[in-house]
């Protein structure tokens, strides 16, 4: 069963047409990363496969489970990362991690504390960390549980060199385990990200989808 | 646990200036009783006609929790069961309610009690608490129902349709439901409540009533207690749906790329943090000019020809208020903001006094016409 299948995903804001009849299905253990300009509608593709976006048409369904029929089994195969990272007050950033292993049922937050690195400063107050530092907490809530779907959207901004490294053999940890990764990042990146051996996709002007790598099998 | 994690994002309690608003609004209903004197039918009227508009003010404060907070986009992605959402939101609903009902109760037994008699003002206090009770028990159908309704449905069905028209054109179909629902649901509520008023003014009075009244006002207060576990287990049907749209909603009805022009006046401040703080007052203030225009030509009018009453001055000075809340918001919100994209503003210190002029002078203007009245009267 596909990790991800998104049917005919249409999506306007306004007169601006920003997905257009888009499919795209990924498998267990691949990594599709999006790619294209500012605005071409990287973040509202994923954010309608993490359901904070509604398409005015289409379906998405993650481990076979309908986002919006089904919303609970399917949010419990999904994480989320988004491009800002909010944290609450008055909760440190190792209690968050608790909070969110409560909610994505995972029995620790062992292997997502060293995902995020931020060792000594887990048991500070999340709201002085650094953006960077958000990012990585925020990135160690993704990998609590038993995930099937990563969306990530921007996971590299703001975090130093180090933080990146940490993240990407997370990153392939996880893919090693079955899950599947959509990601949207820049150049450099996905350069980084040869190890996941990612599908490239490029969204531009009216989006459509293209493969870089040429096998694609979502053009729609 | 879940419910844990949705607490440490619970909603505010809406913002100071919203619940400024309710006070205001409180403080015209008590002057618009102390105004009616000792005419206790109209003092009744004013509670039948002031009670759902006093819970109309604060309805947005209350309601927010449930689908317009940000702390629900936030959470939407998470396997939250929909029930935890609505925990979240109830809490923050439950205050703003006590509040709304404590804050009425007070202004009409403070605009009421030098004119009546203890029985009176009770009775009167109690058509207020009526109403309280039916809008506390009808009010969670408002969210539940707008998230339902709030969906997108198939494009040649009725209720996609019926969304389209109402939308208007100037917002989201599936966004249209928040408009319509809530104020629908405290007319529900008022409906509800009208027997029991009826029933308890016609007691205090001395008048028997049939007993089929009785039986009105208590059928509707049992059968929305009877069904109280069904607004959570709708909401839950369309909360998933409902908030990203809103969101959506929200975003789209922020104003155009390309902002309206400004006043003349906001472009000849010299100072930069001063004409910056007038610049986001005016643009993210709804209808500034109206607001401004019309605490002049009101206080003009009470000033210049009516002449100064209770009842007119509480009207000006809501209108005062009126332009001075977004202020507050302005001030608390955008003023980080402002401070780090004017670090060394022109004209050395801190901007209060020159910025707060922007806004005062507009009230003491109409502070002057209304004295002008008292003067001359």
């Amino acid at each position: 069963m596909a990790a991800l299948r998104a049917t005919g995903l249409h999506k306007n804001f306004g007169d601006h047409e920003l997905l257009d009849g888009l499919d795209l299905e990924i498998e267990p253990g691949e990594t599709v990363v999006l790619r294209g300009p500012n605005g071409a509608g990287k973040s509202t593709l994923l954010g309608c496969l993490a359901g904070v976006v509604v398409p005015d048409r289409g379906r998405v369904l993650i481990d076979g489970h309908d986002l919006l029929a089904d919303p609970l089994p399917a949010r419990r195969a999904l994480r989320y990362l988004p491009q800002e990272v909010e944290v609450p007050p008055g909760v440190s950033g190792q209690e968050l991690l608790r909070l969110w292993a409560d909610v994505f049922g995972a029995p620790s937050i062992d292997t997502a504390a060293a995902a995020t690195g931020l060792g000594d400063a887990l048991p500070r107050l999340a709201t002085t960390y650094s953006v960077g530092m958000r990012r990585l907490l925020a990135f160690g809530s993704v990998m609590l549980g038993d995930a099937k779907l990563l969306v990530l959207d921007e996971p590299f901004a703001g975090v130093d060199d180090e933080g990146r490294a940490r993240m990407r053999k997370a990153l392939v940890a996880r893919r090693d385990t079955g899950s599947a990764i959509v990601l949207a990042t820049h150049g450099h990146d996905v350069e980084a990200l040869d190890e996941l051996s990612p599908r490239q996709l490029r969204l531009g002007g009216p989006l459509t989808v293209d493969d870089d790598a040429g096998a694609d099998d979502s053009r729609p | 646990m879940a419910q844990s994690l949705a607490d440490r994002w619970r909603p505010r309690l809406g913002d100071f200036e919203q619940w400024l608003v309710v006070a205001v609004a409180g403080l015209v209903a008590a002057a618009a009783l102390a105004g009616a004197a000792d005419d206790l039918a109209l003092a009744r009227g004013l509670v039948f006609v002031g009670g759902p508009l006093l819970w109309l003010c604060g309805m947005a404060p209350r309601l927010a929790g449930y689908l317009h907070d940000p702390a629900r986009a936030r959470l939407v992605p998470l396997p939250l069961p929909p029930r935890v959402h609505w925990r979240a939101a109830a809490a923050a609903h439950h205050v703003g309610a006590l509040t709304t009902t404590l804050l009425g109760a007070v202004a009409i037994a403070g605009g009421t009690a030098i004119h009546f008699g203890p029985l009176q003002v009770a009775g009167l206090v109690g058509d207020w608490l009526w109403l309280s009770l039916a809008v506390v028990l009808v009010e969670p159908w408002a969210p539940a129902a707008a998230a339902w309704l709030g969906r997108r449905f198939a494009e040649d069905s009725a209720a996609r349709r019926t969304q389209v028209s109402l939308s208007g054109g100037w917002t989201l179909p599936e966004a249209s439901a928040h408009l319509y629902v809530p104020p629908l649901c405290l007319g529900v509520a008022t409906a509800i409540a009208m027997p029991g008023q009826l029933w308890l003014d016609g007691t205090i009075d001395g008048r028997s009533w049939p007993t089929g009244l009785l039986v009105a006002a208590l059928a509707g207060p049992i059968a929305a207690v009877l069904l109280r576990p069904l607004p959570c287990h709708l909401y839950g049907r369309g909360v998933f749906e409902a908030v990203p749209w809103l969101s959506q909603a929200t975003r789209t009805l922020a104003g155009p790329p390309i902002p309206s022009p400004l006043p003349g006046w906001i472009e000849r401040l010299r100072r930069p943090d001063v004409r910056l703080f007038a610049m986001q007052l005016w643009r993210t203030t709804p209808v500034p000019g109206l607001r401004l225009w019309t605490l002049w030509i009101v206080a003009a009018w009470v000033g210049l020809a009516a002449g100064p009453t209770l009842p007119r001055v509480t009207v000006v000075v809501a209108l005062a208020v009126a332009w001075l809340v977004p202020t507050v918001r302005v001030w608390t919100r955008l003023a980080p903001g402002r401070r780090a994209a004017l670090r060394e503003p022109v004209g050395g210190r801190a901007q209060p006094p020159a910025a707060i002029a922007v806004v005062l002078v507009p009230v003491a203007v109409a502070a002057a016409l209304v004295g002008f009245g008292y003067g001359s009267g």
